[in-house]
C-alpha cells in the first residue's frame, strides 16, 4: 500500500441492505463514490473508495527525510481532500435513472447527464435501467428437454371446465418507477415471475378449453395482462407490463392426437358432403339428358310411324286407282307378286307328271330337304336317257 | 518530546472520529431501525437518513421495509366436493411494527415459519368449503381475498402486515392427470365420431336427393312417350 493514506471505508452491498436481485439482474450498477465513464481521469481511483494521493508522496523521501514537514503534509491533505470531493462527480447513461441517497435516505431522482452529488459516504447514486425492456419467459425455460414426466406438468394448469391444457407465454415489462423498483420490493424479478404464473393460471382457469385453444386466445393475453399489471401495483413493485404473448397452448402431449382427430373428423365430414354434392352434381345433369333424348326418340317413333302409314296408305291407293280401272289385269298381277313373294322364300322341286316326256319316274323323295335348292335329279335323267 | 503535541492532536484527532462513528448510524431507504438499550428496545428509526444513538450503550438492529416474499412448498388439500387438488400460494409481507416483530418473532426466519403455518391453516379451512368449479370462476378472487383478511388479522399482533396472499397455482395432482387424460380422449373421440357421423348422414341425403330427381325427370319424360 505503501504511504498513500486509505480514506473512508469500502462501501458494499450489505451496507446498503439491497438484496439479491439488485446487482446482476436488472443491469443495475452502483456508484461507489467513484467516477463512470467520462470525468477527470486523473483524480480519485473510481470503484475503488478513496484512495489518494496518487502515490505522489512517496516520491518524495529522499534527502529530506528528517520529516514530510509541514508544507508537504498540508500539500497532501488538501490534494486528498480535492480528489474526495470530486468523487462526487457522476454520469447517468441515456437509458439509465440517477437515485441519490443521502445517508441512505432517497433525496434525489436524476436524468441522464453529469451530475454531481456529496462525495461518500454522505451521497451515494444508484442507476437502475429504466428503458430496457425485458422478457420472462414463463413455462418453457425451465429445461427444454423432453425426459420426466414431472417436468411436463410443471406448466400444465387447470381450464374452466376442469380439462388440462399446457401453456407458455413470455412476458415483456421494464421498470416504471426505478423508486419503488429499488426500496419497496424485495426481489422484484422474482416477484414478478410468481406474479405472472399466478395471473395465467387464474386467466386459463375461467375460460373453456376450446376458447383457450382456439379463437380467445388474444383476449386471453389481453386478461392475463390486466391481471398482471393489477397484481404488480397492489405489490408497489415498480413494474410496467409492457406486452404478453401467448406463445403455445396445447392439450397436453398424451391427449393431443384426439384432439388432431376431431379437426380430422371436421375435414372428413366436409369431404363427404362435397362427394355426395359432386355425385349429385353429375347424375342429375346427365337425367335430362337422359330424358331429353327419351322424348325426342318418341316424338321421332311417332314422325316415323305416321308417314311410314302415310306411305303405305298412298299405295294402296294408287293400286286401288288402277284396279278399278282394269279389275282382272290388276287381280292377275297382285296374284303374281303374292306368289313371287311366297314361293321366293320356298324349295322349289319340278316333276313332270303327264308321262309324256320321260317314263318310269320316281317321284321325288326329299331326302335333304331345306338344306338348298337342288335343281334336277339325276335318276330321271338317268331314266330318260335310257 | 517534541512529537507529544502532535501525538496528542492526532490522538483527539482519532477519539473524536471514533465517537463521532459510534454515535452516528444511517438507515438506508430499504431499511428500518430498532435501537436497543443494553437489551431493552428503546426507540425506532422508520425514516432513512443519519441518526444518533449512545455510543457503546445501544445498539441497532435493521429490519426490511420492503415487501418480503413467501413462497411455501405445495400443499394437496381437499376441497369441499372432496376432491384434492395440489395448491402453491404466494405471500407478501411487511414489517409493520419493528418493536412488536422483535418482540414476537425478532428474525425474519421466524416470521416466515410462523405466516407459513398460518396460511396453512386458513388455506384449509376457506378451500374445505369451496367445490373445484368456483375455484375456476370468479370465484377465485373473492376466496383468495378471504383468506388473505384471515391472515392479516392473525399476523397483525406480530408486526407483520400482509399486504397479499395469492394462489400461484391450484391443479389436480399428479396422480390424476391420467384419468383426466382418458376423459379429455374420450369427449374428443365422441366428438369425432358424430362429426364423421354427420358428414354421412349429409351425404346420403344429398345422394338420395339427387337419385330422386332423377328417377322422376326420367319418368316425367317417358310418360308422354308412352
Amino acid at each position: 500500500m505503501g504511504c498513500g493514506r486509505y480514506r473512508g471505508r469500502r462501501p458494499d452491498d450489505q451496507r446498503l441492505g439491497l438484496g439479491p436481485g439488485s446487482g446482476a439482474g436488472s443491469g443495475l450498477t452502483v456508484h461507489r463514490g467513484g467516477f463512470r465513464s467520462g470525468g477527470k481521469p486523473d483524480r480519485g481511483q473510481g470503484s475503488q473508495g478513496g484512495r489518494v494521493g496518487g502515490g505522489r508522496g512517496c516520491g518524495r523521501r529522499g534527502p529530506r527525510h528528517p520529516g514530510l514537514g509541514g508544507r508537504g503534509l498540508g500539500l497532501i491533505a488538501g490534494l486528498a481532500v480535492l480528489g474526495w470531493v470530486l468523487t462526487g462527480i457522476y454520469k447517468v447513461q441515456p437509458d439509465e435513472q440517477g437515485v441519490v441517497l443521502r445517508f441512505g435516505k432517497w433525496i434525489d431522482t436524476t436524468s441522464p447527464g453529469l451530475h454531481y452529488h456529496l462525495p461518500y459516504p454522505i451521497d451515494m447514486a444508484i442507476f437502475p435501467k429504466v428503458t430496457q425492456i425485458n422478457q420472462l419467459q414463463l413455462g418453457k425455460a425451465e429445461g427444454a428437454d423432453q425426459n420426466g414426466a414431472r417436468q411436463v406438468s410443471r406448466n400444465q394448469m387447470l381450464t374452466g371446465d376442469e380439462n388440462l391444457v399446457e401453456a407458455d407465454c413470455s412476458v415483456l415489462w421494464q421498470v416504471k418507477d426505478a423508486g419503488q423498483f429499488l426500496f419497496k420490493a424485495y426481489d422484484p424479478e422474482g416477484m414478478l415471475k410468481v406474479a405472472a404464473e399466478s395471473a395465467l393460471r387464474e386467466v386459463i382457469g375461467r375460460n373453456p378449453i376450446q376458447s383457450a385453444l382456439s379463437d380467445k386466445r388474444q383476449q386471453i393475453a389481453e386478461q392475463v395482462k390486466d391481471a398482471l399489471q393489477h397484481l404488480l401495483d397492489t405489490e408497489e413493485a415498480g413494474i410496467l407490463v409492457t406486452q404478453v404473448q401467448l406463445q403455445r397452448i396445447d392439450p397436453p402431449s398424451a391427449v393431443i392426437d384426439a384432439f388432431n382427430d376431431v379437426q380430422r373428423a371436421r375435414a372428413d365430414q366436409q369431404r363427404a358432403r362435397n362427394e355426395a354434392e359432386a355425385y349429385a352434381n353429375d347424375i342429375i345433369p346427365r337425367a335430362r339428358g337422359e330424358a331429353g333424348r327419351i322424348t325426342q326418340e318418341a316424338e321421332a317413333y311417332k314422325t316415323q310411324i305416321l308417314n311410314l302409314a302415310e306411305g303405305d296408305a298412298k299405295s294402296f291407293q294408287s293400286v286401288y286407282q288402277s284396279y278399278t280401272q282394269s279389275k282382272d289385269v290388276t287381280a292377275w298381277r297382285l296374284y303374281l307378286e303374292s306368289m313371287d313373294a311366297v314361293l321366293a322364300k320356298a324349295s322349289k322341286v319340278i316333276i313332270d307328271s303327264s308321262g309324256k316326256g320321260v317314263s318310269g319316274v320316281l317321284p321325288y323323295m326329299p331326302l335333304a330337304e331345306g338344306k338348298d335348292k337342288p335343281a334336277a335329279v339325276p335318276a330321271p335323267s338317268a331314266g330318260g336317257s335310257r | 518530546m517534541k512529537r507529544l503535541p502532535k501525538l496528542i492532536i492526532a490522538g483527539t484527532i482519532f477519539a473524536g472520529a471514533w465517537g463521532l462513528n459510534a454515535a452516528l448510524y444511517t438507515v438506508v431507504e430499504t431499511q428500518q431501525a430498532l435501537v436497543v438499550r443494553l437489551g431493552a428496545p428503546v426507540g425506532t428509526a422508520g425514516t432513512p437518513g443519519l441518526k444518533v444513538k449512545v455510543p457503546l450503550i445501544d445498539t441497532v438492529i435493521y429490519y426490511d421495509t420492503r415487501l418480503l416474499p413467501l413462497n411455501p412448498p405445495s400443499e394437496q388439500i381437499i376441497l369441499g366436493d372432496q376432491k384434492r387438488i395440489e395448491v402453491d400460494t404466494y405471500t407478501r409481507f411487511r414489517i409493520a411494527d419493528p418493536l412488536r416483530f422483535y418482540q414476537s418473532v425478532r428474525t425474519v426466519e421466524q416470521a416466515r415459519a410462523q405466516l407459513t403455518q398460518m396460511v396453512s391453516s386458513s388455506l384449509r379451512r376457506e378451500l374445505g368449503q369451496v367445490m373445484l368449479h368456483s375455484l375456476l370462476s370468479e370465484d377465485r378472487a373473492r376466496i383468495v381475498g378471504n383468506i388473505r383478511k384471515e391472515v392479516a388479522f392473525k399476523a397483525r399482533p406480530l408486526g407483520i402486515e400482509v399486504v397479499e396472499v395469492g394462489l400461484h397455482r391450484a391443479d389436480l395432482p399428479f396422480e390424476t392427470s391420467q384419468a383426466i387424460y382418458d376423459r379429455m380422449k374420450s369427449e374428443r373421440q365422441r366428438e369425432a365420431k358424430e362429426l364423421r357421423a354427420q358428414g354421412f348422414e349429409w351425404a346420403q341425403e344429398i345422394q338420395a336427393k339427387a337419385e330422386r330427381e332423377r328417377t322422376v325427370n326420367l319418368s316425367k319424360a317417358e310418360r308422354p312417350s308412352r
